[in-house]
This record gives structure tokens, C-alpha cells and sequence, in this order.
């Protein structure tokens, strides 16, 4: 997960990673050749009627009524029944669950992700980032405890919304390997702009690596250097909001940190992770994300938001 | 207007709209495409150049050539810039998102005279801060980015560059 | 019982009529500060047309500041709470501010042209309607200047807009204001059903009336039932707003997607009340360029009342990614396929109109031309977004922004200008530049699709929908800087459009006759017509008549022969007839200028701004000047009880506002009962869901009193019988009993309220949403009860002082109406109570 800059690789700039038109996963496939015989079917109807315009008005001799049985009754009929026969069969298989998927059960909150892997067994909390095994089927459970939100990412399948009150269910099948882009689709408030996520494809032997590799307590402090970050952390009251296993267990009100540094990106899809971004997203998250439940941390010292900074940026 | 007149003018114009539907669609520089700009671009930079290349009484410029940054590439400096996200504390002029204001705006910082208040605002000063800015300021909030001397010469050339001087 | 004297004791029209002025100073219009008094169709129609042209405006530039802040990547140029307000309100005014009163602003300037009447039935509702829409688009405009602009997108969607997300006041100047807004659509919707229904010319039968007529009338009968949900809605959301009751809240047995059925249960009608009437536009401008009838009047008559009956099946397309149960996506994504089928009949029928001669390129022409080419366009767009698979990837993204603005701005707007330029010479005498009109259509088409057609593209490639700004690189920033750059130039030519109309006023080429060679009845007279329309009515014997009756157009308008040419009474006046046959019915009395409309509305304004400010002790003034406004507007004398000559077809005379169920005051009743049935249809839903929905909620909600409910239902029963009473002794003449069982009805109406609430006391409205619409719903009739009671008491007191003559009963008969309608609302909210209870 590591690309140049000694920083993992993001979407961020990734021209084509949040498009429907590029299908990585068994939900887009579907979907797309519909989109584009569609188009094209259309495109073609399209320019017959104008044709029949041009056609109308140099015509002298009047027309006869057949022409509005063919034209208004008889093509969009056919039209109709084609695109039901076709669509029909494909819902089915977007909304078909697998009994062996893995399921993730993402909350939307405002205006983050709440990803837990596997919540009815090893219950692996994470947050804004989520990793998928390629080739094995996927159930997404949509949740939402405040206002409606909607789960998207376009090149693996279509949408499903988050509403308080109510559990959806997503099946995704990743079909290639790679990094993907998603975004809240339904308006949530002043930055749902700004409520994006990753989403990363690997081959299913190095996902169970990574799986293995994410739960577990915090491997932080590796550096002495570190320590002092972590310090900060716990005085400055982080751990109300965030939890990070095997440092500060049990607030579920912010994302999970435990492996923050190891994701691409910050504030849900919005900048690059690093040490950098980090520091400006504690010091000042309401400008950088207005609206946002976490208050601006601009009483740190200089060396404290470093080290801060540089601890979390380490947890990986 | 005159129907022939007419009928050359709406053509006209319905090619202009679909060569600009057809390059909204296009990512950006796609191959033949650069080939085209990309000398009208080197052209276009070649006279600003000139025109920036000294005052007009023939004297040499000891401010600008106190400000060159050798070896120092502002293309690549902007690429670093988005990518290490100096943005989300800077705001800095030219970089797409880059309106952070945890510290101060990097606009026009040619015509600083110092760096963070510590370093004088020459070549050398820029990228030794930039490569480490703790070293220089232990109570400064700006984390060592673990920048390489090359890349913080880039970054140092494109600052200069921006907005006069 | 008749009398043809005039002297009667009991006829007041002498009260009423100005016995020294002349026909053209009977129906000259006030002018100066007293112009606003005015209630002429012709002077209100033009008032919806300018505002709603005004609100257009704002919006575009609302919309320009959109595409401004999305023209580069990470722009600056709007915050991101800025941006939500901005693209809220430029929705809310376009929907909302713009398009329906533009088109209610058409339907009431032309109905009574095309009809052959002299104005509209209700002229004073039109102009209190027209009050209430500009003091609700002030009310809602004015949220600007206390920096509270709504900023949750134009559908409003819960839990976002719930009190706890959405703090201050912006969300209820929305709900307040375009609710006060709201109510000039219902009032237009009674007015349009009745005139079309009451006031054609003789010879007019429901086949031989202009298909715009029937646009008309069956988008008023779509808004009547429509629009009922959405003012539930907002009345619901309010309720959760000030007075915390939990419809919407799932831990509390409500449901947020109550609010988007609700909504949607109105706003995909809505889109279609915004499109028939364009096309309706397009199918009387068409012929005229063409020069023949348009083609399959019979099939198009067909296709519109199929469609505005299959409009009210879709509405759940709008909520695809919601995780409805697939049965119901496939229903609703067939049920959505399928009005292609009527949308196709009737493009197909203007394109084969096109045959039918040699057609002239004129402007409106030209306009014609763009709204097939946008309209189709966007009509095949929506098809795909039918598929419900394609609709999972599109939904919430530019593909429907652009979808949405091609069926929009091709459906209505384009239309729209056509037909501004088409009666622009009937509205101000001169005639529009054909060469600036040429520019500015060119101008709004390329920029139309200059912005919005790469957006499909722009969707595909993964833009969400309501987004203050996006990421460099990831392929949107092109087609946005593309569509911004289109946007403007859309502008461009609507800019020239405005410049041409100030031009045209000072020095465009008078008008003659018939500019255009139009066929139907609104060019009779040259431009500028008289504000009586109509000399004398004139008979109508075909479709065409300026086509077919030669009559018209051969001599001055003035000399043409028809009905009521003279005026015994000098009074306003115009043919009524037979809703359904068009037989001349009745001699249908309109009023003169007079303050209650402004008042009445004035009044409402001033208690829904006063609940906004929560100044309760000013919501009950405005309250009180709304009932002396109404009251006044209500009390006049009647004018029925004789009968007079109409000086058409060998001496025919008949009653002047006829005591029948075909008056078009009981016509109005009933349109105006089916607008209520369609509230009160709205909240039985809601109910229905959340019991459906949320069956644990329903079942713990305490249980209404069975007794109380079934006395309020026997109570409800008794009033019918009061109201079918009071009718029957007034009719007999038998003025002193009828009167006193109307003071029995003011008894009664309150007693039954209070039965109702005395069922519903058990239940805490707070304490679930199921036990909340079960007080909405006693709300509301409580309401009508309380309509019942003022209604009665004015009865009774018009009665009992002796105001009443023989044959003046018309008021009595609609309140019998409305006491069996009040009383069905009754029975069937006991029998839910009592469904509950058991």
C-alpha cells in the first residue's frame, strides 16, 4: 500500500476513479452494457424523430394516423418491453445476496464512514478506508444514526442509501485489483462535499494478509520519538472521540485511529495522508471540513501538534 | 445577415460547440494533444521569461537573480506541493485546494523577507527550512515532511516563482 | 320560482349594479394605488406572468453562481454553507416561484379569451391567489436578508430538515412560505376546473373547445390532487419543528421516508403540471404556423388525461436507491416506462401537424422546434433512468441534473417563450424583433446544451449531485468549466430577450388583426383587446372559429352578434353553461374591483409570517383580518332568484347564478372539497404507512376511545342531515326555520370537534408518530368543522335579518355540500379510531 513519497497511494488526481464507466466489479459490469445499449438505442431514436421533423416539414402530403399509433404507441411500447426484459434480470442479480459473503457494515455519519469488517464475528472496527478481496463475494449493511446518507462507488456497483431507522444491504463483487473512489451520494449537510472514501481491491490471499495484519492492538510507539505523540493523545482528550485499540478503547464518537497512517487519505477522500495534512486537520478541521463534528485543536503547542502529527502518521 | 452568410456562420459555430463538447470529454494532455500545446505552452512561458528578464535600463536584476533557485524545476515544485498537501495548512496561490489557514499564506512569497520569522528569504534559507523546519524553529507547528534537498529545491523554485519578483 | 321584474323587493342587483355607467365604464379597470384592487383576469394574469418572470430571473442568477463557484476544481468563490442555500433556493424558486405561476399566469390571462368569456368564474380568488403567491415568494426571498436562506436542497429531505439537524429558522421559511405560496397553486387549480367547466360560449361542447383548455383543465385536476401531499408534508415537518412531534423520527415509530413518499407523491405530478400546460402551448402555436387544425385532437385529448392519471403512479422512481422491496422497483419502473406512451402520442401528433401544410419559421416557431429537439431528448433520458439497474448508478448524480434541466428547460421554458413571443402582441399591441428573436433563441439553445449536455457524461463519470465542489483530476473538471461556460451563454440570451421586450414596448411595429392568423377566439379583437374580451359572446361552431366562421373576422369585433350584449343590470356579467354539454346554463354575475381579495391574503400572510417570527398574539390578528376579509368577500347579496334574456336564439333567458348543482359555485365546491378529500387522503396515507411500516409503534400506541369516537361519528352524521335540512327549508322558502337549524349546525360542528378530541385525549401525540398522525388527522377536520360553523353562522344570520329573497338559497346548498363532505371526513376518521381502538 506504499507508492512514491514514501506515502500510500490515494485516489486523490486518479483521473477515472470515481466513474461508472470503468467497471471493476460484477455490479458495474452489469450495469454498464445496459447504460451503453441504452445510449446508443436511444441516441439512434433520437435522431430518427428529428430526421422525421426534417421530414415533416418538406412533406406536402398530410400524414396518416398510423403515424401516431407506430410513433406514440408501437416504438415506445417495444422500447418499453425491451428495457424491462433486460433490466428486470439484472436488478435481480444487483440485489441478490451470497449466503458466504463477507459483511461490512459501514454507519454514515456526518460526514464520515463507520466501517466495521465481519461485525458478527471478529468485529474489526476501521473508518474511511475499506479493503476488499478481489474475486469474493462481498454484503455491504448500510446503517445511518443521523441523517440520510448514500453508499456509492461507481466502478464497483450502483448505489444504496443510508437512512436512520433502516438496515440495506449492498452486494459487491470486486472483480479487479486496484484503488477506487466513492462518495456520499444524497445530501447531508454542509460538507457532504466533502464525504468521500477509498476503496482498495487486493488478491484474496493479500487481503486475508491484511486482515490478519489489521486487527490487533495499536503498533505504535516504535520510534521513541513517537512516544511523545502518544502523550499528547491522551492529554489532550482524543480518546473521548477516538478509540485506538490497545491505547484508548471504546469511543465509537470519531473514527478509529488504530491504523490511520496506513490509509490514503484524510477527512473522508479529501486530501493525501501524511504527517502534514494530519497537523493542518487537527489544528483547524473546521476550515478544512466546515460542519465536521470534531472541534479544531488549536491550543496545541507547535511541538505538540508535531508529535501528535507524527504519532498518528505512524500508526500503520 | 445574408442566408449563405448565415448558414457559414451557424456551421461554424455548431463545430466550435462540438470540438468543445469533445475536448471537455478528454482527459487532460492526451498524446497528440500535448504534442500540440506543449510547444505553444514552452513558447508562451520563453516570452514571460523575457519580459520578467530584467528592467528595461539594461541593468542586471540583483533581486531576481538573488531569487533563482539552480536546479530547481516550479513544475515539478507544484506536483510535490498537491502532493504532500502543504494546503491543508497553506494557502497557496496556483495549487488547486491549497487554502488551509493554519499557517500563513505562501502568496507572493518572493517578497518576504524572512522565512517563518527565522531564516532570511533567499534560495538557500527556503530549502533548508523546508527540509527540516523544526531544526530551525523547535516550537514551530510545521512537521518535518521528510522532504529530500532536490524536491525542496523544486518546491522553493515554484514558491519564488509565483506572483511577481 | 321566477320573477322577470325588476322591481322585486328582494332582488338586490340594483344594490349592487352602477346604474349610471355604460358597459366600457362598468368593466373599466381602476387605475393608480387603486389598480390593486382589480380582480380582471387579464390585469391578474399579468401580474403572475411579470412576478413569476421576476422569480425567474433570481433563480438564473442563483443558478449563474452555481456554475460559477463549479467552474474550476476546489473554487472559492461560495463557501460551502453559501452554496447550499444557493442551490436550495434556486430550485425552490424555479419549481415553486416560477414555473406554476408562470403557467397559472397563462392559464388565467387565456382561458376566458379562448372560452369566449369575459373573465373567469372566480375573478376574486384568481387575484387573492395572485396575493398569496408574491407575499409567500417575499416571505421566502426575504430569508436571504436574515442570512436563514433554506440550505437543504428544494425537497427538503428528513431527518436533514428535522429540528435537530437543521437549527434556526431557514427550513421554516421554506415551509411557511412556500406553503402561503402553495396556496395560490390550489386556488388557481378550482379556478381553472370551474371557468373551463362553466363559462365556455354557447356552442362551446367539451369537444369543440381549444386543446389548451384541456392542457388546462386536467393540470388543474392534477395540482388539486397533488399538491395536497406536499402541504401535508409541510405542515407534518413544521409541526416537528415547532412543536416537536415525532413523525419522522424512527426511534419514536416514525419513518423519513414518509417524508419523500409524500413528497415525491406530489413533486413527480408536479413536473408533469409543469410540462402539459408547455405542450399545450406548443399545440395551439403549432396549427397556427402551420395553418391547419392540429393533427389527432382526439388522440391528444386522450394521451393528456392518460397522463395526468398515470403521472400519479411513479412517484417511487424518484426513491430507487432507498432499498424498496424489488417487487415495488419493478412496478414503479414499468409504471414510468409506460408514460413514454402518451408523451409519444402527443409529439408524434405535432410532428405529423407539421404535414399538414407548409409551416412558417417564425420565432415561436423556432422555439417549437427547440422544445422537440431538448424535450425528446430529455424524455428518452428519463426512460433510461427508468431502468432501475442504470438508475442505481445515475441516481444523485449531473446524468439527472441534466435529464431534469433538458425535460425542464425544453418542456417548459422553451415553450414558454414561445409563447411570449406568440402573445406578446395580445398583451401590449406591438409586435417582438424576428431578428433579435432569432439571436436569443440560438443564444439559449447552444448555451442550453452547451451546459447540460455533456453533463450526462459528466454524471456517468461519478459527480454527485449538490456538491459545493469537487476534486482536481478525476475527470469532471473539463465538462464543468464546459458547462459554466454554457450557462452563461444561456444567459446571454435570455438577457437579449429581456432587452427586446423594453425595446418592442417603445418602438415595435404595431399589431394589426390576427397577427398571426391564429384560429382561436383570443384574436378576435386587434390587439390590444378590450378588457371585457367580448362585446356580446359570441356562438361558437367549430374548433377553429376564426378559421370556420368567417363572421369573426369579417367585420369589427364590436358589430359581432351573440349574447348579453345588453346589460339590464349594469352589472359584470358572462355566459354560464352546462359543465358537461356547454348548453347555456345561466347568467353567471362577476365582480366588480373590490379590496378582499388583498385583504384575505394580506391577513394569511401576516399569521404565517407572525408564526415564523413565533409573534403568536400577530398570528391571531392576521387570523382575525383574514376572516373580516373573507367574511366581506362572502357577503354580498345574491343575485340569484331571476331570470333574463341573453339575447341570442329567439329570445332565450335564463337565471342569473342559477341554485343548481351545476353552478359553478358548486362546481368550485366540489374542486375545492377534492383538494381537501386529497389532504385528508395524504394524511390516511401517512397513517396507513406507519402502521404498515412500523406495526410494533402502532400497536403500542394507546388506543382511542371507542364512545367518543362513535358519538363524533353519529354527531358527524347529524350534521349531514342539518345541512341536506337547511337546504331543503330554504328552498321551500321557509327562510326563519332554516335559518335556525343553520344556528343548530354552529352547535353542532364545534360539539363534534370536541368528540373528536375527546377520543384522541388518550393518545400522546409525542409519544409516537402513529398516535401524532392520529391528532393531524382530528386536526384537520376540526378544521372544516370550524369552516362549517363561521359558514352556518353567516347563513343563519343572512337568513334570520331577512337578507335572503325566494330562489337567493345558493349558499345553503354549498354548505349542504360541504356538511356531507365534513361529515364523510368525520365518519371515516371515527372509523379509524375506532379501527385502532379494536
Amino acid at each position: 500500500m506504499e507508492a512514491d513519497g514514501g506515502y500510500a497511494d490515494s485516489t486523490l488526481g486518479l483521473w477515472g476513479a470515481q466513474s461508472s464507466l470503468v467497471n471493476a466489479g460484477r455490479g458495474a459490469d452489469a450495469i454498464l452494457p445496459l447504460t451503453i445499449g441504452m445510449t446508443v438505442a436511444f441516441g439512434v431514436v433520437f435522431v430518427l424523430v428529428l430526421a422525421l421533423v426534417w421530414f415533416a416539414w418538406r412533406r406536402d402530403r398530410p400524414a396518416g394516423h398510423w403515424w401516431l399509433w407506430s410513433g406514440g404507441i408501437v416504438l415506445p411500447l417495444v422500447s418499453i418491453v425491451a428495457l424491462m426484459a433486460i433490466s428486470t434480470p439484472t436488478l435481480r442479480a444487483l440485489v441478490t445476496e451470497s449466503d458466504d459473503a463477507l459483511v461490512i457494515e459501514v454507519t454514515g455519519k456526518q460526514f464520515w464512514w463507520d466501517v466495521v469488517y465481519d461485525p458478527d464475528g471478529i468485529a474489526l472496527r476501521d473508518a474511511n478506508e475499506i479493503v476488499l478481496p478481489r474475486g469474493r463475494p462481498v454484503t455491504f449493511r448500510l446503517l445511518s444514526d443521523n441523517v440520510i446518507h448514500s453508499f456509492w462507488v461507481p466502478s464497483l456497483t450502483g448505489k444504496m442509501d443510508m437512512i436512520p431507522g433502516r438496515v440495506n444491504m449492498l452486494p459487491v463483487l470486486a472483480e479487479e485489483t486496484g484503488r477506487f473512489r466513492g462518495q456520499c451520494a444524497e445530501f447531508c449537510g454542509l460538507s457532504h462535499p466533502r464525504m468521500a472514501f477509498e476503496v482498495v481491491v487486493l488478491e484474496p490471499d493479500a487481503f486475508d494478509r491484511w486482515l490478519e495484519r489489521t486487527q490487533g492492538e495499536a503498533r505504535d510507539a516504535a520510534r521513541p520519538e513517537i512516544v511523545e505523540g502518544r502523550n499528547v493523545f491522551l492529554d489532550a482528550g482524543c480518546a473521548a472521540c477516538h478509540a485506538i485499540r490497545g491505547v484508548a478503547e471504546g469511543a465509537r464518537l470519531g473514527p478509529d485511529l488504530t491504523r490511520v497512517g496506513a490509509r490514503g487519505s484524510l477527512g473522508g477522500g479529501m486530501w493525501r495522508m501524511n504527517q502534514g495534512t494530519l497537523a493542518g486537520w487537527i489544528a483547524d478541521v473546521q476550515d478544512m471540513k466546515p460542519g465536521a463534528q470534531m472541534p479544531s485543536y488549536n491550543h496545541l503547542s507547535g511541538p505538540e501538534l508535531r508529535a501528535l502529527s507524527a504519532y498518528l502518521a505512524s500508526l500503520e | 445577415m445574408g442566408r449563405a452568410a448565415s448558414i457559414v456562420a451557424g456551421l461554424a459555430a455548431l463545430a466550435l460547440c462540438v470540438l468543445a463538447m469533445i475536448w471537455s470529454a478528454m482527459p487532460p494532455m492526451a498524446g497528440p494533444a500535448r504534442a500540440v500545446v506543449a510547444p505553444l505552452a514552452d513558447a508562451a512561458h520563453r516570452v514571460v521569461a523575457w519580459y520578467r528578464s530584467g528592467p528595461a535600463d539594461g541593468h542586471p536584476d540583483w533581486d531576481a537573480a538573488a531569487r533563482e533557485v539552480f536546479g530547481g524545476d516550479a513544475g515539478i515544485g507544484a506536483d510535490l506541493i498537491a502532493l504532500h498537501g502543504c494546503g491543508a495548512c497553506h494557502a497557496v496561490p496556483g495549487i488547486t485546494g491549497a487554502n488551509g489557514s493554519v499557517g500563513p499564506s505562501l502568496e507572493g512569497f518572493a517578497r518576504r523577507s524572512y522565512v517563518a520569522g527565522i531564516l532570511p528569504n533567499e534560495p538557500g534559507g527556503l530549502t533548508r527550512w523546508l527540509v527540516d523546519p523544526p531544526a530551525h524553529a523547535p516550537d514551530t507547528a510545521m512537521p518535518d515532511l521528510g522532504l529530500t534537498e532536490e524536491e525542496a529545491r523544486h518546491i522553493a523554485a515554484f514558491l519564488y516563482g509565483q506572483g511577481g519578483g | 320560482m321566477t320573477d322577470t321584474a325588476p322591481e322585486s323587493p328582494h332582488y338586490t342587483a340594483h344594490r349592487k349594479g352602477e346604474a349610471d355607467k355604460d358597459f366600457d365604464a362598468i368593466w373599466a379597470q381602476p387605475s393608480g394605488i387603486r389598480s390593486w384592487s382589480a380582480v380582471n383576469h387579464r390585469i391578474v394574469g399579468k401580474r403572475f406572468l411579470v412576478t413569476g418572470f421576476v422569480f425567474f430571473l433570481i433563480a438564473g442568477v442563483l443558478a449563474l453562481l452555481v456554475r460559477t463557484q463549479l467552474i474550476v476544481p476546489e473554487n472559492t468563490f461560495l463557501d460551502s454553507e453559501t452554496y447550499n442555500q444557493v442551490f436550495t433556493m434556486h430550485g425552490t424558486l424555479m419549481m415553486f416561484l416560477f414555473a406554476i405561476p408562470m403557467l397559472e399566469g397563462f392559464a388565467v390571462y387565456l382561458i376566458p379569451l379562448m372560452v369566449g368569456a369575459r373573465d373567469l368564474v372566480f375573478p376574486r380568488l384568481g387575484a387573492f391567489g395572485y396575493y398569496c403567491f408574491l407575499f409567500g415568494g417575499i416571505l421566502v426571498l426575504s430569508s436571504f436578508l436574515f442570512d436563514a436562506a433554506p440550505a437543504g436542497g428544494w425537497f427538503m429531505y428528513v431527518p436533514l430538515s428535522t429540528s435537530d439537524y437543521t437549527e434556526g429558522l431557514s427550513a421554516d421559511f421554506w415551509l411557511i412560505g412556500i406553503t402561503l405560496a402553495e396556496i395560490a397553486s390550489v386556488t388557481a387549480a378550482v379556478e381553472i376546473i370551474a371557468s373551463i367547466l362553466c363559462s365556455r360560449a354557447p356552442g362551446m361542447s367539451l369537444t369543440k373547445m381549444p386543446v389548451l383548455m384541456w392542457y388546462f383543465l386536467v393540470t388543474a385536476f392534477m395540482i388539486a390532487v397533488g399538491f395536497p401531499p406536499l402541504i401535508i408534508a409541510s405542515i407534518l415537518l413544521e409541526s416537528e419543528r415547532l412543536l416537536g412531534l415525532p413523525f419522522f423520527d424512527p426511534s419514536l415509530g416514525g419513518d423519513p421516508l414518509l417524508w419523500q413518499h409524500l413528497f415525491w407523491l406530489f413533486g413527480h405530478p408536479e413536473v408533469y403540471i409543469i410540462f402539459l400546460p408547455a405542450a399545450g402551448i406548443v399545440a395551439t402555436m403549432l396549427p397556427t404556423f402551420v395553418g391547419k387544425p392540429l393533427f389527432g385532437y382526439g388522440f391528444v385529448v386522450a394521451a393528456v388525461v392518460t397522463m395526468g392519471v398515470i403521472s400519479f403512479g411513479l412517484w417511487a422512481h424518484h426513491m430507487f436507491a432507498t432499498g424498496l422491496p424489488i417487487m415495488s422497483l419493478t412496478l414503479f419502473s414499468a409504471a414510468s416506462t409506460m408514460v413514454a406512451i402518451p408523451t409519444g402520442v402527443q409529439i408524434f401528433s405535432f410532428i405529423a401537424t407539421l404535414t399538414l401544410g407548409r409551416p412558417r419559421l417564425t420565432v415561436p416557431m423556432l422555439f417549437i422546434l427547440g422544445f422537440l429537439f431538448i424535450f425528446v431528448l430529455g424524455g428518452l433520458t428519463g426512460v433510461m433512468l427508468a431502468a432501475v439497474p442504470f438508475n442505481l448508478q445515475a441516481h444523485d448524480t449531473h446524468f439527472v441534473v441534466a435529464h431534469l434541466h433538458y425535460v425542464l428547460i425544453g418542456g417548459f421554458v422553451f415553450p414558454m417563450m414561445g409563447g411570449l413571443y406568440y402573445w406578446m402582441p395580445h398583451i401590449t399591441g406591438r409586435m417582438m424583433s424576428e431578428r433579435i428573436g432569432t439571436w436569443v433563441f440560438w443564444l439559449m439553445f447552444a448555451g442550453f446544451n452547451l451546459a447540460f449536455f455533456m453533463m450526462h457524461l459528466t454524471g456517468l463519470r461519478g459527480m454527485p449531485r449538490r456538491i459545493a465542489t469537487y476534486p482536481e483530476g478525476i475527470g469532471w473538471d473539463r465538462l464543468n468549466m464546459l458547462s459554466t461556460i454554457g450557462a452563461y451563454i444561456l444567459t446571454a440570451g435570455i438577457a437579449l430577450f429581456i432587452w427586446d421586450f423594453f425595446r418592442h414596448r417603445r418602438t415595435g411595429p404595431a399589431a394589426g388583426r390576427n397577427p398571426w392568423g391564429a384560429a382561436t377566439l383570443e384574436w378576435l379583437y386587434p390587439p390590444v383587446a378590450p378588457g371585457y374580451n367580448f362585446r356580446a359572446i359570441p356562438e361558437i361552431r367549430a374548433r377553429e372559429p376564426l378559421w370556420e366562421q368567417p363572421e369573426f373576422l369579417d367585420r369589427p369585433p364590436d358589430e359581432i352578434t351573440g349574447a348579453l350584449r345588453a346589460y339590464p343590470d349594469h352589472r359584470r356579467e358572462t355566459i354560464g353553461c352546462d359543465p358537461v354539454t356547454g348548453a347555456p346554463l345561466q347568467i353567471l354575475r362577476l365582480p366588480h374591483p373590490t379590496w378582499t381579495p388583498l385583504i384575505s391574503a394580506f391577513g394569511i400572510a401576516l399569521a404565517f409570517a407572525a408564526t415564523l417570527a413565533s409573534v403568536y398574539w400577530l398570528v391571531g390578528l392576521g387570523g382575525a383580518i383574514a376572516l373580516a376579509g373573507i367574511t366581506a368577500w362572502v357577503w354580498e347579496p345574491s343575485d340569484s332568484g331571476v331570470t333574463r334574456a341573453t339575447g341570442i336564439r329567439h329570445g332565450l333567458e335564463l337565471p342569473v347564478n342559477i341554485v343548481d348543482r351545476r353552478s359553478h359555485l358548486h362546481i368550485g365546491i366540489v374542486g375545492t372539497l377534492l383538494i381537501s378529500f386529497a389532504l385528508f387522503g395524504s394524511l390516511l396515507f401517512g397513517g396507513l404507512y406507519l402502521w404498515n411500516t412500523e406495526p410494533s409503534f402502532a400497536d403500542r400506541t394507546a388506543t382511542p376511545d371507542s364512545r367518543a369516537a362513535l358519538m363524533a361519528a353519529a354527531s358527524g352524521l347529524v350534521m349531514a342531515g342539518l345541512g341536506w335540512l337547511a337546504n331543503r327549508w330554504a328552498q321551500d322558502n321557509a327562510f326563519r326555520a332554516a335559518g335556525l337549524i343553520d344556528l343548530g349546525l354552529v352547535a353542532l360542528a364545534p360539539l363534534t370537534a370536541a368528540l373528536l378530541l375527546a377520543a384522541l385525549l388518550p393518545v400522546d401525540p409525542w409519544a409516537s408518530a402513529f398516535g401524532a398522525v392520529g391528532w393531524a388527522l382530528g386536526a384537520f377536520v376540526t378544521a372544516h368543522l370550524a369552516v362549517v360553523l363561521w359558514w352556518a353562522l353567516i347563513n343563519a344570520v343572512r337568513k334570520l335579518t331577512g337578507l335572503v329573497g325566494p330562489g337567493q338559497t345558493l349558499p345553503d346548498l354549498l354548505l349542504m355540500t360541504f356538511c356531507k363532505a365534513t361529515a364523510a371526513m368525520t365518519l371515516v376518521t371515527a372509523a379509524a379510531y375506532l379501527a385502532v381502538a379494536s
